[in-house]
């Protein structure tokens, strides 16, 4: 007792504060101060409360990388038409969107069911039968329409972004109508979260999402062999190639923890590489660590973006290294040059730093390699240098002799030697900062893979700074927009809560669908086949691996 | 709300010579201390802050220029030229001790010319870290040449338009120090 008590104050003593913040108590909710330091170059969030104790833990894996994205730091437009209104900022209660968030919906998630057809045994978000108070969630096309209302109402940049998601949103027959009726109150992009089976079961549904209005699959993909991808490891293949036929982009998105599947993170974008046509990013997210868990058992399996960005690093033997990634708001420079030039507020990525990164990533076709932007990009004397436009229009200078300096300057951060074979990536620059529409920031991604990482928060590492500045959204009946991480974070208060208010119980779910909840269940048919004929251990996996060694 | 004619301030620069003598193959290093005018700082306050983050006015950068020259008689001989940004970026926070001790809620954070950032619980300190600077730039003695030569700075600082600002230039000359090179 005595020497743990030495130990700590041992390292105390080795603990530099950076700055203090809010966030909750894990076991009560209770709102409460929080510390952030940095220790042995990592950096930690230490919260006590008065009830329950002192929680200590990872909050970000590198605290140099911490300085260098924490500087991009950029509090967006705020909501000019707050759904909740609040005098005083009390996150995380009353999220709808409310009066002090500080970000417009970058991303909207909209939940057409909690049904799937798998059980994986760590999901949270499907309805498990036989669990007292299980209800169906399944908003009808109307409340569908609705949100998607409250969505486009919202101001100063109305909501362009659209994620259906589930539980399993292809169990829903009516999908197609869904996503036509998305599209049809102006969402340009509409994403469809899945885990991919039913596509691979019916190869034709690709064309049919994708017929209705769906811009790309975000499909679950946890590693590239059977123990680290239990979920559909004998699946993807068959849905990334039913997607390849629809012309469908592709977007991986494995959940790392570590110690299960981090020693894979290189694979997946080797695998990705080797799908380049069709697979447009893989967007790796550290796991949340939902439940009560132990410190012992959390720091077992905590992996945060640095983590995992040094992980790649290492697997990759450079070829992906740490500085090749930013913090999402990096992206802020481009938006406020582009609000320079239009005078019009535009969408903006303005997340707290620590929730998100990037990069993208060109396939050089001379040497098979990934070579990131950062190689042949001058990103820092790019954001520099649209910075300093931008403040030269806003003092009043002439805007076209501004843009006519920009369009002179802009290939000058290109170096063209270093740029992969068949890439012109000055001209895409130019459409993008010119241009600023959809189809051009389509076209720059058209040649690339973009790496992402998204961490979303859990009760031990909660941060109101990062829940008041998170852009992405839930779309609910009740016309409110919640954050996520307040929304999946604390359930009890949001996700549950709404689901048994518009839900309705099993039972009678099934009584008025004439079928079982179980009927559904994706039983393992290809497995199953591929095991039998032999083809899981031969073709299929082989085709896998050549890929990842290819 | 009163917004300052930067252009018309009268900034400060001291230059000195850390160590004022060296041999011919050795280096001199010179120190060029930097401050905005008083009459400048006292007019950035918390009030002022809030009224631009409000406006979204949130990312302050000067550009500062150091230039390190020998005095000629025909002419001045440019030794160094230096540019680097200093960044403030106001912010949301939900820091309860800034809350308590300041009672406000937009604080700063600075980006240092690295670009890295830098965190602060001290109005004074934010204000010293992006408006005064204290920079070190070594030479070649070889540079200077043998015997005294007389070396001045000048600096230049460039603001953009702010809700408490006009967009301007200000420039500081120090006064010139005297060292010396001489034969190893």
């Amino acid at each position: 007792m005595i020497s743990t008590q030495v130990d700590k104050e041992i390292k105390q003593q080795d603990e530099k504060p950076i700055k203090m913040t809010q966030s909750i108590c894990p076991e009560c909710n209770r709102i409460i101060q929080a510390q952030i330091f940095e220790r042995d170059s990592k950096v930690f969030m230490r919260k006590t409360c008065p009830v329950h104790g002192e929680t200590e833990e990872l909050y970000f894996g590198d605290y140099d990388m911490y300085r260098r994205f924490s500087a991009y730091w950029d509090d967006g437009k705020k909501q000019e038409a707050p759904n909740v209104k609040m005098d005083k900022c009390q996150c995380p209660t009353n999220c709808g969107l409310c009066t002090n968030h500080l970000s417009h919906t970058g991303l909207a998630n909209i939940i057409i069911t909690n049904r799937c057809d798998l059980t994986c045994w760590y999901c949270f978000f499907y309805v498990k039968k036989g669990l007292e108070g299980a209800y169906v969630y399944e908003p009808t096309l109307e409340q569908i329409r609705g949100m998607v209302k409250t969505l486009r109402a919202e101001r100063p940049v109305p909501g362009n972004s659209v994620q259906i998601t589930g539980g399993e949103p292809t169990m829903r027959d009516d999908l197609p109508e869904i996503i036509k009726i998305i599209r049809e109150e102006g969402v340009e992009h509409v994403q469809l979260n899945t885990n991919g089976v039913n596509l691979a079961l019916h190869p034709e549904l690709a064309k049919i999402y994708k017929k209705a209005g769906v811009s790309n699959l975000y499909m679950s993909f946890d590693g590239v062999t059977a123990r680290t991808n239990p979920k559909n490891h004998w699946e993807a293949p068959y849905a990334i190639e039913a997607c390849r036929s629809a012309n469908l982009g592709v977007v991986l998105v494995p959940t790392v923890i570590k110690g299960v599947n981090d020693h894979e993170t290189y694979d997946i974008i080797k695998y990705a590489k080797q799908n380049i046509d069709v697979v447009r990013a893989v967007n790796f997210q550290p796991v949340s660590l939902t439940g009560r868990m132990s410190k012992k058992e959390r720091e077992k399996y905590r992996i945060t973006i640095p983590d995992v960005i040094k992980r790649i690093e290492e697997l990759s033997e450079g070829e992906i290294a740490r500085d090749d990634w930013y913090p999402v708001p990096s992206c802020s420079p481009v938006t406020h040059f582009i609000e320079a030039i239009t005078t019009r507020k535009q969408y903006e990525l303005s997340i707290h730093f620590a929730c998100g990164a990037g990069t993208y990533v060109y396939l050089d076709k001379k040497t098979n390699r990934l070579v990131p932007i950062t190689r042949f990009v001058d990103v820092n004397g790019l954001v520099e240098f649209l910075d300093e436009v931008s403040d030269e229009i806003n003092s009043g200078s002439n805007k076209y002799l501004q843009l006519a300096r920009v369009a002179l300057k802009i290939r000058g951060f290109v170096d063209k030697s270093k740029e992969p074979d068949g890439l012109d990536l000055g001209k895409l620059l130019f459409d993008v900062l010119f241009k600023h529409d959809y189809s051009s920031m389509g076209r720059l991604q058209m040649n690339s893979l973009f790496l992402g990482m998204m961490h979303f928060q859990d009760k031990y590492n909660h941060d109101e700074e990062r829940l008041q500045r998170c852009d992405i959204h839930y779309l609910t009946p009740d016309m409110r927009i919640i954050p996520f991480c307040s929304f999946n974070v604390i359930p009890e208060w949001y996700r549950d809560r709404i689901q048994k208010k518009y839900g309705m119980p099993v039972e009678e779910w099934e009584k008025l669908h004439h079928e079982k909840l179980e009927d559904r269940l994706y039983r393992g048919q290809l497995r199953k086949q591929a095991i039998k004929e032999g083809v899981g251990q031969t073709c299929l996996v082989n085709e896998m691996l050549s890929g990842i060694t290819g | 709300m009163i917004s300052l004619e930067v252009n018309k301030l009268q900034p400060e620069a001291h230059l000195s010579a850390l160590v004022p003598q060296s041999d011919l193959s050795g280096t001199i290093s010179f120190k060029i201390d930097f401050s905005f005018p008083v009459l400048f700082l006292d007019s950035i306050t918390l009030d002022a802050l809030r009224l631009a983050y409000k406006k979204s006015d949130r990312r302050i950068r000067i550009k500062y220029t150091i230039k390190l020259y020998k005095i000629n008689a025909f002419g001045n001989k440019t030794l160094r030229e230096i540019s680097f940004a200093k960044k403030w970026v106001l912010y949301w926070t939900r820091d309860p001790t800034i809350l308590e001790k300041y009672r406000t809620n937009i604080w700063m954070l600075g980006v240092n010319k690295e670009g890295y950032a830098e965190f602060f619980n001290d109005f004074e300190e934010a204000k010293k870290f992006i408006f005064k600077f204290s920079e070190t730039v070594t030479i070649a003695a070889s540079e200077l040449g043998v015997g005294p030569s007389n070396v001045n700075a000048s600096v230049k600082a460039k603001i953009w338009h702010h809700t408490f600002a006009e967009a301007g230039t200000i420039m500081a000359k120090a006064e010139p120090v005297t060292v010396s090179v001489i034969k190893d």
